[in-house]
């Protein structure tokens, strides 16, 4: 095919989008975006679901190919999706659109950031449980990745946050699962499948979430360790603290990236957020400077959760769930690989990442957690492998059984490929 | 041409015809096969055998199954169903038969297979808070294997000494607790699943997903369709320090409902926020579940509070604060541990007190957004009374989870029509306010026809989907949970090609 074609087509593409949604909706990229793997020519921010649903009905029958974005925090993290030519932005679906104070739940547009939603609950009794980092975080992109924040010991996981959905999926179909209430078995919990499927089976639209009554009182504690044996044992301690609302255990180099937390030169340190009564937050910060000797310290726990993401030249960024009893052996391992760590033991999850100065041992390093995953319990995600602009990244070495359901979601959902085509499946295609 | 999506997708799915395929295929030689895989004695085909299995906790409808098979591992499950595959017989996969939305009724031409006899606790971990057990083990006895570790398991539906986890699953199961702890899908990390080709996978993980869909976010709850679950991994919660159960007594059950509001108001997450009737205190007091209700309340509110001793007088005393500046006019703390037991077996056997009002009982099911609650609940009395029915009421309150349940004698035809009609309109009532038709007994077939009360088509088709993927040619349970036009025959006639049938 030739250079004229190619321009030709990608012509034609923008013109059956502009009349689908509107010119001032559709814009062209000059030149062209590399991100993800994809050479993206156009820029889409549907205004609405309605326009949503209008350009990705004319992109599947125009045969085209999106990378779905919301805030791009993490754009360049997992597999790439080389086939898009087409930027599709979510940021159009912004606004709390309801927010029911009598009941805890509010429905958000999914381009709406995190720290809008927190905005407009501010000085009510609810908070948001969703606490993934990024300054430009969208409720979209946390529910499409399913990615975490620092508060997981206490908000546990994205999916329970959801109460039901509107997504558009490739076809241009508008479809909601789930509803506003905060318990409802009424029919498949799509939402379940869409919360963490990278965008693949249908762009998320908006979203009734699920909200939690503001703690009375929070404290925030930090220690330092030389060993990572009574590291380990602390973190897990401090985990199960009735009253934890974070609980993470940074190595040095990570640790040194939150202004406040301790001293630096510190091998490990432990972080912990407590949040409830007065009375509860005492006890347990009482019990936490006995047994761990974890002391009140003024930092941010947003950046404990902003400490750990994918630093700029990074080649390999993983997260590896790990049961709460293999935890130490697990950080052993990985910082005898002198990976940086950054360990949640509940829901067990350690975050590692390579310096980029020895970024030619990605491959390498990356085979070894491939092999290891398993021994600790969980799955293995990627979010940096080798380039992600040259090699196509595995996104779940333990994901050969699930896999092929997988692929049929997406043959049922998209067959034509239409959303993030490789974003999920990436290597295991 | 979304709509038109629906209306293929619905006219390509397999053409199942019920009756001849019985005739056809469990004959002789197939129940043979059966017998073969899980032996004689688990292979039932004798009528007394069979009449059990002939509908689960709905009893408005029956059908009589032709075989029940009780496999007692994976591999003769799977067996099984690779049988059925090769033959085109449809399986409804059945645990303790409590559902109460038909999620278990027999379909024609199908078998019954029963996972009564795996229910083994494979592996109690205590370290890492999970266990891993099969899903023919009753609810109950998982929590009574590991409370000596301190440990217990949250989901705790009213049916609890007899439901199975594997039914739990199917159906994702609530009960009074899961206001704090959440219902089953909250509490299952991974499931093995025998899929229609008789494969069997394992998705998820001990630790929970990873990245990807949620495979078994969708399976739990998907009442048997997606494929048969022979192994669950299940989350363990810590046996809280402490608790407090407390009674408050009200005139009315409005009333009680607005205590409920002033409740979650006030920041406080109560474990579990009850309420019963009056005419449900009449027929627990009644009952061998009598827990000295006063009888002369027109609802009683059970709040239970957990956590830090430290925490929870102050937290006590703010919840009966609240009771009393809602109407109630009595608040009572159970004064130990033999008196909370009463108060929850009161509670628990309310439904089985019930069958001293009338023959049968219809337990409905339905929520509202909780503010809602005390506006719902005086409609919901009216469409009773207007209908002339016994109607009851026991409920979730803390999660605006309705039961009105109505005590009926369905030999009673003309009775069983005002019931049917009457469960329309309360479910109708609770839709408008902003609610779903069913918030922990499954859809099933019970309420499958009303999917379309909250669903448009184009969402329907969404879950037709997911159908897709897992069970394209609907093997499992067919005719529940999504309508269809092979099982909506009488609203649509091309279902059963009437349409195509000459005038001449």
């Amino acid at each position: 095919v030739s250079g004229q074609d190619l321009e030709g087509a990608s012509e034609a593409l923008g013109e059956v989008l502009r009349t689908a949604i509107g010119a001032e909706h559709v814009h062209a990229l000059d030149p062209p975006v590399l991100r993800a793997g994809a050479r993206l020519v156009w820029h889409v921010e549907p205004p609405d679901a309605e326009s949503l649903s209008k350009a990705l009905a004319a992109l599947d029958a125009a045969g085209g190919k999106a990378l779905v974005v919301g805030g791009s925090t993490r754009i360049d993290d997992g597999a790439p999706c080389p086939e898009a030519t087409v930027l599709l932005s979510t940021r159009g679906l912004h606004g709390v659109e309801c927010f029911e104070v009598e009941e805890g739940v509010a429905l958000v547009g999914a381009g709406t950031k995190l720290l809008d939603v927190l905005d407009a609950l501010h000085g009510t009794l609810w908070e948001l449980p969703l606490d993934a980092p990024g300054e430009d975080t969208t409720v979209g992109g946390v529910l499409a990745t399913a990615m975490e924040g620092p508060r997981r010991v206490a908000y546990g996981r994205v999916r329970r946050q959801v109460l039901g959905l509107e997504v558009v999926l490739a076809d241009g179909t508008r479809a909601h699962c789930g509803g506003r209430v905060v318990k409802n078995v009424t029919g498949y919990d799509l939402a379940k499948l869409h919360v963490g499927a990278q965008g693949t089976l249908g762009v998320i639209a908006s979203a009734w979430l699920r909200l939690r009554p503001r703690p009375e009182a929070t404290r925030t504690l930090a220690a330092r360790f030389d060993e990572l044996g009574p590291a380990s044992r602390a973190v897990q301690l401090a985990a199960r603290t009735p009253s934890a609302r974070m609980a993470t255990l940074l190595s040095g180099d990570v640790a040194s990236r939150v202004s406040g937390l301790v001293e630096r030169g510190a091998p490990w340190v432990l972080a912990v957020e407590l949040a409830g009564s007065e009375a509860v937050c005492e006890r347990d910060a009482k019990m936490l400077l006995r047994e761990a000797g974890a002391s009140a310290r003024p930092f941010s726990v947003d950046a404990v959760g902003h400490a750990p993401m994918p630093q700029a030249g990074e080649r390999l960024h993983a997260r590896i769930g790990v049961l709460p009893s293999h935890v130490e052996e697990a950080i052993s391992t990985f910082r005898k690989a002198r990976l940086s760590v950054a360990a949640h033991p509940d829901p067990g999850v350690v975050e590692v990442a390579l310096d980029s100065a020895r970024s030619d041992e990605a491959e390498t390093l990356a085979e070894k957690l491939d092999e290891i995953g398993d021994r600790f319990g969980g799955p293995v995600v990627f979010d940096r492998r080798g380039d992600p602009w040259l090699a196509p990244a595995s996104i779940d070495s333990g994901a050969s059984a699930t896999s092929a359901l997988w692929a049929d979601l997406e043959a049922s959902f998209d067959p034509n490929g239409v959303l993030n085509e490789g974003r999920m499946l990436g290597g295991l295609a | 041409m979304v709509s038109d999506s629906l209306q293929d997708r619905r006219q390509n799915e397999p053409e199942h015809e019920p009756v001849q395929r019985r005739e056809a295929t469990l004959g002789v030689e197939f129940i043979r096969a059966l017998r073969r895989i899980v032996g004689g004695e688990h292979c039932l085909t004798r009528d007394e055998e069979l009449f059990v299995y002939e509908c689960d906790g709905l009893t408005l409808d029956t059908v009589r199954p032709q075989v029940v098979v009780l496999p007692g591992t994976t591999d003769e499950v799977s067996a099984v169903v690779r049988l059925c595959a090769e033959h085109g017989v449809a399986i409804v996969p059945r645990g303790a038969g409590t559902g109460l939305s038909g999620g278990a009724h027999p379909v024609e031409g199908g078998i019954v297979v029963s996972l009564a006899r795996m229910k083994a606790i494979v592996e109690v971990d205590v370290d890492n808070r999970l266990a891993v057990v099969q899903p023919g083990l009753v609810n109950a006895d998982l929590s009574n294997a590991v409370v000596e570790h301190g440990l217990f398991y949250a989901p705790d539906p009213s049916s609890q000494l007899a439901c199975t986890i594997g039914g739990n699953v199917a159906e994702n199961s609530g009960g009074p607790h899961t206001l704090k702890y959440g219902t089953t899908t909250d509490h299952v990390r991974a499931l093995e699943l025998v899929r229609p080709d008789g494969s069997v996978v394992r998705i998820g993980s001990k630790v929970g997903p990873g990245i990807g869909p949620d495979l078994v976010g969708a399976v739990v709850g998907s009442e048997g369709t997606l494929g048969i679950v022979t192994e669950v991994t299940v989350e363990l919660s810590p046996v809280p320090e402490k608790v407090e159960t407390l009674l408050a007594i009200f005139p009315d059950v409005v009333t009680a409902c607005r205590c409920v509001g002033a409740i979650t108001l006030s920041g406080l997450v109560p474990a579990a926020l009850e309420i019963l009737d009056r005419r449900t205190i009449e027929a627990v007091e009644a009952s061998v579940y009598k827990a000295g209700l006063p009888r002369d309340a027109g609802a009683v509110l059970i709040i239970e509070l957990d956590g830090a001793e430290c925490e929870l007088a102050a937290q006590a005393e703010r919840v009966s604060e609240l009771a009393r500046e809602a109407g109630a006019r009595d608040v009572a703390t159970a004064r130990d541990e033999a008196e909370r037991t009463r108060f929850w077996k009161a509670r628990k056997g309310a439904f089985g007190a019930m069958g001293r009002l009338a023959p049968d009982l219809y337990v409905h099911d339905a929520v509202v957004p909780r503010s809602k609650l005390p506006e719902i609940l005086e409609r919901v009395c009216e469409i009773g009374d207007r209908y002339g029915l016994k109607l009851s009421n026991v409920f979730h309150a803390g999660d605006g989870n309705l039961h009105p349940n109505i005590s009926f004698d369905k030999r009673d035809a003309e009775e069983l029509a005002r019931v049917v009609a009457a469960g329309e309109e309360i479910l109708r009532v609770c839709v408008e306010a902003g609610g779903v038709i069913t918030g922990e007994h499954g859809v099933g077939t019970e309420k499958r026809d009303y999917m379309g009360m909250v669903f448009s088509d184009d969402d329907l088709d969404a879950m037709l989907r997911l159908r897709a993927a897992f069970d394209p040619e609907h093997v499992f349970n067919p005719g529940k949970l999504v309508p269809t036009t092979r099982f909506c025959a009488e609203s649509n006639p091309k279902a059963r090609h009437y349409d195509e049938v000459p005038f001449e």
